[in-house]
């Protein structure tokens, strides 16, 4: 393309040019310090373009924080009114035709009690989250005690989708718990793990994205891992960006910086820490709904499958076979998943409501 | 001082928006939250009123989330949001016309003098300082070019998703952010 006639309006109009103004780096750097080098004689449009854009006369029109959070309070109150008018009618139609003064009463109590047990859990859940705060973070800056904490509890075969006021994602598997700060304060995104989750961190090097499980925390700036805290074992993975592992088990404190593709066990019982590799499939499955084994033994597919879609599985005699399962299975419900390992490890099994029997042929 | 530049297309929304329409409040709240500034900053672009601009993105979200099971797919939010709080404020400025007419540009210059009080005293320097100059500059655009120029630098949307939400053709896009480029121009 020919710039003989390129003038300041048009790298104004360029957007890749109001961008280098706007936020350079080292791409777009280099990329226009050679286009000046190609273009000698149009430095003086580039530094008009660039001075018209800095004093540029529009203002962004800005919302402050304060007002964005009254606003959406407004809001939510009125989509709240809208779900419980949604909600409400569950009453049985037949009780309603006999003595329908009576059941407008019953309906007014049933919805309040209804609230009410809605603003309990929740209280309960504040209090218990503030005691977590409290404990782990005594004596850092800040007043915690102001900061309404929020627990999310997954129970077995559930798993949510959590969004963080920073823009973070948090992916929490079945049997896992998540407390956040319902606002994060500035200067401190910190959130305390039970079980596992994928995070999937908002962008901001200010403000460290903190992870607490027990006693490893995890401090990402912009980043996705995965941590899965077990009973013996603490695993954080990295899919990509930056994390840092700080191990505060009481007596020597130490750090580790994972790449991606690297993961992080820490042994509760020794203590002890072990950098590695790990399988994506295998590690980081379960947030795309997909159960995968490899190599697993008797104990650890059925626990996995208990966990996930809710059940408990009991095992009626001894398998004649040694386990050495390998297997993947995508978004598909249990039946399937017990006919397939059945039929490779020889079983029968039962499912009713909760219960799985298993009999080895 | 231009100092934002924003993707408008934030990749693989779509998941996002199927939550929300399937009634999650947290992902009608990350949506409310991530995009309500943006909404806004544009809102004021074409109305100067910001409490109508308020109201408005208020009444959207409202709408939306009341009629979130039948909404269409989408994995751009924000443009999905811009189209339609385009389309209300428009249909309230012309109301609000016909009730009182309102001098644009005396509107923004109230909004420019009215920051909450600590800003207002550090602002007022610099607020006489270029008072002039933004009313000069704002008189010279229409407000098609102010609209254009709004969401082309600072909320970051291309010509074509800009000929799109204004219903123009790309061309006539570019012509007009190039007269309000050359209008901009005699001021600095």
């Amino acid at each position: 393309m020919s710039y003989s006639s390129y003038t300041a309006s048009d790298l104004i109009l360029n957007p890749e040019f109001r961008d280098w103004v706007a936020n350079p780096n080292e791409s777009s750097n280099s990329y226009w310090e050679s286009w000046i080098r190609q273009n000698p004689e149009k430095i003086e449009e580039v530094k008009e373009a660039k001075k018209r854009l800095r004093d540029f006369p529009l203002e962004y029109n800005q919302l402050h924080d304060d007002e964005v959070d009254a606003l959406w309070l407004a809001l939510k109150q009125h989509a709240n009114n809208d779900l419980m008018e949604k909600d409400t009618p569950t009453i049985p139609i037949g009780t309603t035709t006999n003595h329908s003064s009576d059941n407008d009463g019953d309906k007014q109590f049933w919805s309040n009690s209804r609230r009410w047990a809605a603003a309990v859990a929740l209280l309960v859940g504040t209090l218990f989250g503030l005691a977590i705060f409290n404990m782990q973070e005594a004596g850092q800056a800040g007043d915690p005690a102001k900061v309404a904490m929020v627990d999310k509890i997954n129970t077995r075969g559930q798993k949510s989708t959590i969004y963080l006021k920073d823009g973070s994602r948090v992916i929490l598997n079945s049997n896992s718990k998540l407390t956040y700060p319902e606002k994060f304060a500035a200067g401190n995104r910190t959130v305390f793990l039970e079980g596992e989750a994928f995070f999937e961190v908002a962008k901001d090097p200010d403000n460290p994205f903190k992870v607490i499980t027990g006693n490893l925390s995890t401090i990402a700036l912009g980043t996705s891992f995965n941590i899965n805290r077990q009973q013996d074992e603490i695993h954080v993975a990295l899919a990509t960006g930056k994390v840092l592992v700080l191990n505060n088990a009481s007596e020597q404190e130490s750090t580790s910086v994972l790449v991606p593709g690297e993961d992080l066990r820490y042994n509760k019982k020794s203590r002890k820490v072990t950098k590695g590799r790990f399988d994506p499939d295998l590690t980081l499955g379960w947030k795309e709904k997909t159960i995968v084994f490899k190599r697993a033994n008797e104990q650890e597919v059925f626990n996995y499958l208990e966990n996930w879609y809710d059940v408990d599985i009991d095992v009626k005699n001894k398998s004649s076979l040694a386990w050495d399962y390998s297997g993947e299975f995508e978004n598909m419900d249990l039946n399937s998943v017990l006919l397939s390992i059945g039929f490779t490890m020889k079983f029968d099994y039962k499912l009713k409501g909760n219960e799985v029997k298993i009999s080895y042929k | 001082m231009l100092n934002i530049s924003r993707k408008i297309s934030d990749e693989g929304e779509g998941p996002l928006w199927d939550k929300f329409k399937s009634g999650d409040i947290e992902a009608y709240e990350f949506i409310y939250r991530s995009k309500v500034r943006d909404l806004f900053n544009y809102g004021m672009s074409i109305s100067q009123d910001d409490a109508m601009v308020k109201d408005c993105i208020q009444e959207l979200f409202l709408e939306i989330w009341k009629s979130r099971e039948n909404l269409s797919a989408t994995d751009n939010i924000k443009y999905y949001l811009f189209k339609a709080l385009r389309y209300k404020l428009n249909h309230s400025k012309t109301l609000a016309q016909k009730t009182k007419p309102m001098d644009g540009q005396m509107a923004i210059y109230n909004k420019l003098i009215s920051f909450p009080f600590e800003e207002e005293i550090i602002r007022k320097q610099q607020i006489v300082l270029n008072k002039r100059k933004i009313e000069q500059a704002i008189a010279k655009l229409t407000s098609r070019q102010r609209e254009v120029i709004t969401l082309s630098f600072y909320e970051g949307l291309s010509y074509d998703e800009i000929a799109s939400l204004m219903s123009m053709r790309v061309d006539s896009v570019y012509t007009l952010v190039w007269k309000a480029i050359s209008r901009l121009k005699t001021l600095v």
